[in-house]
């Protein structure tokens, strides 16, 4: 279930229907036996963790809420950092590992073996731990009061939409209409169109460019530089209709139970800048590492020396958080750089040329930094992105040498030419969502949701797990 | 939410239609075709017919046959239960066929009945479709989306974009086969560090099953019948189970023309009359995979073969 989007709409929709069937006073109890139903069929061996951090966070939370001055301090402390280790250690055991017999190997202690250690993986720690974690700051903050009903915050944790992928949303946002799940018509309607426009670009677009990215990056070294251009730009588009489609999808249950969450994708390769692409992409995590990590360091109200480490340290927390390993890493130090370098003239301007060129050359650069956050290894991603500029050739053999890795198949063609289809059309849907040339009709919005149930329904591929859920 | 169920009913309605249409869009315009099996009921009568697998389609072109009756039907990962009924199914249609000759690969025998290559949903009818579904479901590894993807999803691709992608596939075929090339295969380093995929030794019992009943449908329409084996790189029958498996599939075959690379011959024990062929399975320039022939590999083999059959 939590790699299959089917199965995953299939458990949230026939959650929704029985918590529209309960009595008000049940509802969230209800909710939290879902969530209890969903961890356990997904990772009941892990779920213990789950009860652990969320039994700490209640804790931890209402022991900040009791205390004063150093005392509070420490127990913010002993709230968020046994979790945050944890996230860490799961992540990086098996690299600290490697590190650490690479550096006794090379002070001479000798040849070190193996301790068979490897990172594990616990489903949507990353994700809950960032959750709890807002929780405790933002009691610690004074921002809202700890809540005392251990139910609420256990529902907030651990709630099942969320869990997998994120969004990694606020308590104080779903608090807002926690008493008021069920059925409410405006909200309902809304959800289940973010649950279709979350399936078809899950379904139609991001599953079936997976096959033709995976088959490319793993032998890159023999497909032609035309492909390896493909490849990466394919990747960024797959990246992004995997994760923003599983976001609406949840986005989309949370809006029919009734409960409010925020945004977590705004047409980011719409964006003039890389900073700009920040306030778009992932904007519940980018919103977390803003409040907890960034102004904690001081923000931009500092000296450019310090505003620039500032930017740079909040992206190598990104990066770490993504995974483990030097391409991360990179990948967040490098998109750290070109926030600190977005010019600001660029969100201003109303110029169209410089307005398309700008969005251009921010997308070009999002395309060549996800090659990092791809590839096996930095000096795979240098050597790909080496070839792409000095294997190119323009010939037939070429052209049908990046076309074939489709399906393999002489079909891969009319698979290509499908596929390009509906990137263009998504793309032109969300170029006017965001510039608005062409303002949106009852009848059009109408004819676009039939198109999209009708691809899913023709040329949707299922069983793929989400790309995120690694994180 | 009223909007929203017209929208939806509407969706699935026009989903639905294309559904229904689908199968006599492309059967009624694959009729005129290069490859598949309608073009081969609109001809009404072939004297060679190859039917197999990708290794059969990678492995022959028709070029260097003089007869125009010559015709080849190629699935991947093609299976005989597959090649029963597709052959089944051409003489229901009332093809009239000479000679039949089957691709005669040893993991094909040995895997449960499967899918591999959605086109056999092409050019055939619902009831062939329910059929190969039903002994997938039954004795393979099918279930409901496997129903789902042969009759609503496969192919569907080729006809959203017919106009442009049929006329650049259909010109790729030669009475089936593939065309002539020039392309040399791998490196035979790449083809060295390639794996065989496990496989265990013991045929199938639906294939072995099938495997009787080609013989039978042979016999009883008239039809001379042939297991030829397309060379694989030394590789591939260096394998402990391959050889084991093929000294079986003869053993089954007792009685039929069986054509083997001189290869895989020397490495089994048949207790039958096999034709042998002699071929440079060394030669990484031959194969384009550990199973597959290049198209230099391909014309070596094809004009070999056809030689050997006297139909060149």
């Amino acid at each position: 279930m939590e790699s299959n989007i089917l199965l995953f709409c299939l458990f949230a929709l026939a959650v929704t229907l029985v918590i529209y069937a309960l009595p008000k006073r049940f509802r969230l109890w209800g909710l939290l036996l879902a969530n209890c139903t969903f961890y356990l069929m997904c990772s009941w061996k892990m779920s213990v963790v789950l009860l652990a951090v969320i039994l700490l966070t209640y804790k931890g939370s209402l022991w900040i809420a009791y205390s004063e001055g150093k005392q509070r301090r420490r127990a913010l402390a002993l709230t968020i950092v046994p979790s945050l280790l944890l996230l860490f250690l799961t992540k990086y055991i098996g690299l600290i590992d490697e590190f650490a017999r690479s550096l006794l190997n090379m002070i001479g202690v000798g040849e070190v073996s193996s301790n068979g250690i490897k990172a594990v993986s616990i489903l949507g720690l990353s994700y809950y731990v960032f959750k709890a974690t807002s929780y405790a700051i933002d009691v610690y903050r004074r921002k809202y009061e700890a809540d005392s009903n251990f139910v609420n915050v256990f529902v907030y944790i651990s709630f099942f939409a969320h869990i997998l992928c994120g969004p990694i949303s606020r308590y104080d946002v779903y608090k807002e209409n926690l008493h008021e799940i069920g059925y409410r018509e405006t909200s309902a309607v809304a959800g289940i169109r973010k649950i279709i426009l979350g399936i078809f670009m899950k379904a139609v677009i991001a599953d079936r460019l997976s096959l033709y990215v995976s088959n490319i990056y793993a032998d890159y070294s023999s497909a032609p530089g035309l492909a390896l251009w493909m490849a990466a730009i394919f990747y960024a588009i797959q990246l992004y209709c995997d994760f923003a489609g599983y976001s609406y999808v949840a986005i989309g249950f949370t809006d029919m139970l009734g409960l409010r969450c925020e945004v977590n994708f705004n047409r980011p390769y719409y964006s003039r800048t890389i900073k700009e692409f920040w306030s778009r992409w992932h904007i519940t995590l980018s919103a977390w590492l803003r409040d907890y990590v960034y102004i904690s360091l001081g923000g931009n109200r500092c000296s450019r020396l310090r505003y620039f480490m500032n930017v740079m340290l909040t992206f190598l927390v990104s990066g770490i958080w993504h995974g483990a390993g030097m391409t991360f890493i990179v990948w967040g130090l490098l998109h750290g750089l070109f926030v600190y370098l977005s010019p600001k003239a660029l969100s201003k301007t109303n110029n169209k040329l410089l307005v398309c060129g700008s969005v251009l050359v921010t997308f070009l650069i999002s395309v060549f930094l996800w090659i990092f956050f791809r590839s096996e290894s930095v000096h795979d991603a240098s050597i790909f992105i080496w070839r792409m500029f000095t294997d190119v050739h323009f010939d037939i053999s070429s052209l049908q040498m990046s076309i074939l890795p489709f399906d393999n198949r002489n079909t891969c063609i009319a698979k290509f030419m499908v596929i390009l289809g509906f990137i263009l059309l998504l793309g032109l849907k969300e170029w006017n969502d965001v510039f608005g040339t062409m303002k949106g009709r009852a009848w059009m919005r109408s004819a676009w949701y039939i198109f999209m149930m009708f691809s899913i329904l023709l040329f949707g591929k299922f069983g793929a797990g989400f790309i995120y859920g690694n994180f | 939410m009223r909007r929203l169920i017209i929208e939806v009913i509407i969706a699935i309605l026009l989903a639905s239609a294309v559904v229904a249409t689908k199968p006599i869009l492309f059967k009624s315009r694959m009729a005129t075709g290069n490859f598949g099996i309608e073009a081969l009921v609109d001809r009404g009568k072939v004297s060679h017919l190859f039917i197999g697998s990708s290794m059969f389609r990678n492995g022959m072109q028709a070029d260097d046959v003089k007869t125009d009756d010559m015709y080849l039907i190629a699935y991947d990962g093609n299976q005989p239960y597959l090649i029963y009924k597709v052959v089944s199914y051409l003489l229901k249609k009332g093809v009239k066929i000479d000679n039949l000759y089957c691709d005669m690969y040893a993991y094909a025998a040995v895997s449960k009945p499967s899918i591999f290559d959605e086109r056999i949903f092409l050019d055939t009818d619902l009831p062939f479709q329910m059929d190969v579904l039903d002994e997938v479901k039954t004795y393979g590894k099918g279930n409901f989306g496997t129903y789902y993807d042969a009759l609503v999803t496969s192919n569907i691709e080729v006809l959203a974009t017919w106009p442009i992608s049929y006329p650049l596939i259909n010109a790729r075929y030669d009475r089936g086969a593939s065309l002539p090339s020039n392309e040399k295969g791998q490196a035979a380093e790449a083809l060295l560090a390639s794996k065989v995929d496990a496989a265990p030794s013991e045929l199938d019992e639906r294939q072995l099953h099938y495997i009787n009943e080609i013989v039978k449908l042979s016999q009883e329409n008239g039809i001379n019948l042939y297991f030829i084996e397309t060379p694989k790189y030394r590789k591939v029958t260096e394998e402990t189970s391959y050889p084991v498996i093929m000294d079986k599939y003869a053993t089954l075959l007792k009685g039929t023309n069986i054509i083997m690379d001189e290869n895989t011959y020397g490495k089994i024990h048949p207790q039958t009359e096999i034709v042998k062929y002699p071929f440079d399975d060394d030669s990484a320039e031959n194969f384009s995979d550990l199973l597959h022939l290049s198209g230099v590999g391909r014309g070596l083999f094809s004009k070999r073969l056809h030689k050997l059959l006297g139909i060149s």
